[in-house]
């Protein structure tokens, strides 16, 4: 059986964007995408700018017995297992309580205007 | 490998079809409501949903031809592994959880949530379409080609079979089928390469560097092989970086992919999956890398004899390799293996592809068609409807791929196909995507001249490549997939176009409302799809 959505056409969603709570919640999602996004796009600059501007030095170069180029390689693997962690981690422990206080605040607001 | 039928792999191949369809009836009976057949039911779980997009991504090209390209052409051959590890970045910090909240059942739905125009519709449909009808070329292609050289199945008959399996797939089962299909492809894929791996790092004492030592030594191009260059050292950095951003942004405008978000209970769920998704994906390729080395590590200095000149049969010559060589039994059984593995992979592939093509013309194409009212749209009538209409118009889709890939036969460079297929996500689909989730001034026009451009741009530029050029003299464009010129486009199409709108018909009485409404729903999930109660 399909259950409907909560009815949500009489709700005024202008004034919920100015409450506190939701403010907050957009401010915390904006700084976690912000910092991450900047530092995928550094981690898979890098990547671009050593294939192609020194592929000399990245082939003939090794470490533990694997040549650089390989280590780029497998450091955009490292970076993004890295970010989707620390993505999920701020998610839960950073993004989510503000979540559910805007959550809170609504349902509050609503109440209030119900009554 | 030698063309004649190999009752073995026909028959393990038959053994996964086999399960696949159980599945699929089994599926049946929970995929009778719209939401059900669109959006299984919205019950799908976290790891369930992961696995189902590794599943829908990895195609048989990852691990057969992407093999191949790492044994000619080295580390460069690995690039387009690791785009499509960082693929999911973009996807994760800026679309998953918002579409899971704001969408319903296809890409269009997060598109007109503020305007609700039906024009919006049918373009993103005819987009959507046309992506899918790319991958679904690329992967019917490979069907024939890889099962014929693999099992000695002729080309015709693989497709056949390829096609009308995802057809039964999606008619039958819907998503939730779809979605197991990809869940079985992705577990046998995984074990079958994870073995694979240990096989070949045993053969040289688990060292890597020895294993890289040896490929050096038996490699067309020796040392090279280790230093990038071998693909994109002649046309220069741009080629490398345009090639480099197509597949790592095209998968974030995927309607395939962004439809499952749709299919789990709630945001949180669709961000977990992405977990799984990464962890799958990431390990498979890392696995390819070493098949990749390993082949040429294994297979001596006439390695590029047994592989041909494409590549694509580098894994099967190199698991019968490992399993004992060719006419072993363990030889046989391990080609067979890779031969019910790679048809695996394609129906699941070409089943996502299907029911995302199927959904968008039912749900967003047939009711401009049928001139539906507005006020019909969402009722659970319509949803009922719509869920019918998608059934039969997988069944087109099928027999309409079937035949325009026997039509265009197996010389066909898939490759560009599939190229083509992440061109458009990313140039027609993520501008509008994005700016429709957070500009509050995109609107409808914005929308129809970003994808409408997008789309068009990718095409035309496409016919100035070297693959596609039919003029005389070289081709114009040095670069194989130029979405550094067709992104920005989409992108200023979009933006220039919602301006455009916006003077024409000023703004609409509603927009702050209705933007404010997007905004509170893709933040907190209220008023979003709820699931399904069984």
């Amino acid at each position: 059986m399909t259950t409907e959505s909560p009815t949500t056409a009489s709700r005024a969603w202008s004034p919920i964007l100015a409450l506190p709570e939701f403010v907050e919640l957009r401010r915390r999602r904006r700084a976690v995408t912000t910092a991450l996004g900047l530092i995928a796009i550094a981690m898979f600059a890098g990547f671009l700018v050593g294939f192609a501007y020194f592929p000399e030095f990245l082939g003939h170069n090794t470490a533990f017995g694997i040549p650089l180029s390989l280590w780029v390689v497998f450091s955009q693997f490292a970076g993004t297992w890295v970010l989707v962690y620390a993505y999920f981690r701020l998610s839960r422990t950073y993004i989510q309580p503000a979540a559910d206080a805007a959550v809170l605040a609504i349902a509050q607001r609503d109440q209030e205007h119900a009554s | 490998m030698t063309g004649d039928a190999d009752f073995l792999a026909i028959g393990i191949c038959a053994a996964v079809i086999s399960l696949t369809l159980w599945v699929t009836f089994a599926a049946s009976r929970r995929s009778r409501s719209a939401t059900g057949f669109f959006a299984a039911g919205r019950s799908i779980t976290g790891w369930q949903n992961g696995f189902a997009i590794a599943g829908e991504f990895i195609s048989a090209g990852s691990f057969l031809g992407t093999t191949g390209l790492i044994f000619y052409k080295g580390v460069d051959g690995a690039v387009i592994l690791c785009t499509s590890v960082v693929s999911f970045l973009p996807v994760l910090i800026l679309l998953a959880e918002k579409m899971r909240n704001v969408g319903k059942f296809t890409l269009a739905d997060v598109l007109v949530f503020r305007t609700g125009a039906r024009r919006v519709r049918v373009v993103v449909a005819l987009s959507t379409i046309v992506t899918g009808t790319f991958v679904l070329l690329a992967q019917l292609v490979a069907a024939g080609v890889l099962l014929e050289s693999v099992s000695g199945i002729p080309f015709g008959l693989s497709v056949v079979v390829a096609g009308s399996l995802m057809g039964i797939y999606v008619f039958v089962g819907g998503m939730l089928a779809t979605t197991w299909v990809q869940v079985i492809k992705s577990s046998i894929l995984s074990i079958l390469a994870i073995v694979v791996c240990l096989g070949i790092l045993a053969k040289f004492g688990f060292s890597v560097p020895g294993m890289l030592g040896a490929a050096t030594s038996n490699a067309a191009a020796g040392d090279a092989i280790l230093s990038p260059g071998l693909i994109f050292g002649q046309t220069g950095a741009i080629n490398l970086i345009s090639y480099s951003l197509a597949f790592a942004l095209g998968t974030a405008g995927m309607a395939h992919i962004l439809i499952r978000f749709f299919t789990v209970p709630e945001a949180a769920t669709a961000r977990k999956s992405l977990g799984w998704t990464v962890a799958l994906c990431s390990v498979f390729y890392l696995i390819v890398i070493v098949m990749g080395f390993g082949t040429a590590a294994l297979l001596g200095p006439d390695g590029a004899d047994r592989v041909g000149a494409g590549g694509n049969l580098a894994a099967p010559t190199l698991v019968t390799e490992l399993g004992g060589g060719v006419g072993t039994i363990g030889g046989s059984i391990a080609l067979a293996m890779v031969a019910a593995v790679a048809f695996a992979s394609i129906v699941a592939v070409v089943a996502g592809v299907v029911i995302s093509a199927a959904g968008t013309f039912a749900h967003d194409v047939w009711p401009t068609l049928t001139r539906r009212k507005s006020s019909d749209a969402g009722t659970e009538t319509a949803d009922a409807r719509e869920a019918k209409v998608a059934r039969y118009a997988a069944v087109a889709f099928s027999v309409l791929a079937i035949g325009l890939t026997m039509a265009i036969g197996d010389t066909t460079n898939i490759t560009y196909f599939m190229g083509m297929a992440f061109m458009v996500a990313g140039s027609a689909h993520l501008p509008s995507l994005l700016l429709s989730l957070g500009w509050r001034r995109f609107n409808s026009t914005g929308a129809i001249w970003g994808i409408s451009v997008g789309l068009t741009s990718t095409v035309v530029s496409l016919m100035f490549t070297e693959a596609l050029w039919l003029g005389s003299g070289p081709a114009p464009l040095t670069i194989q997939l130029p979405v550094i010129i067709t992104m920005p486009l989409g992108l200023a199409a979009a933006v220039i176009g919602s301006l455009a709108g916006e003077r024409r018909h000023g703004r609409s009485a509603d927009r702050d409302e209705k933007f404010a409404e997007m905004l509170v729903r893709a933040e907190t999930g209220i008023g979003a799809e709820l699931a399904e109660k069984h």
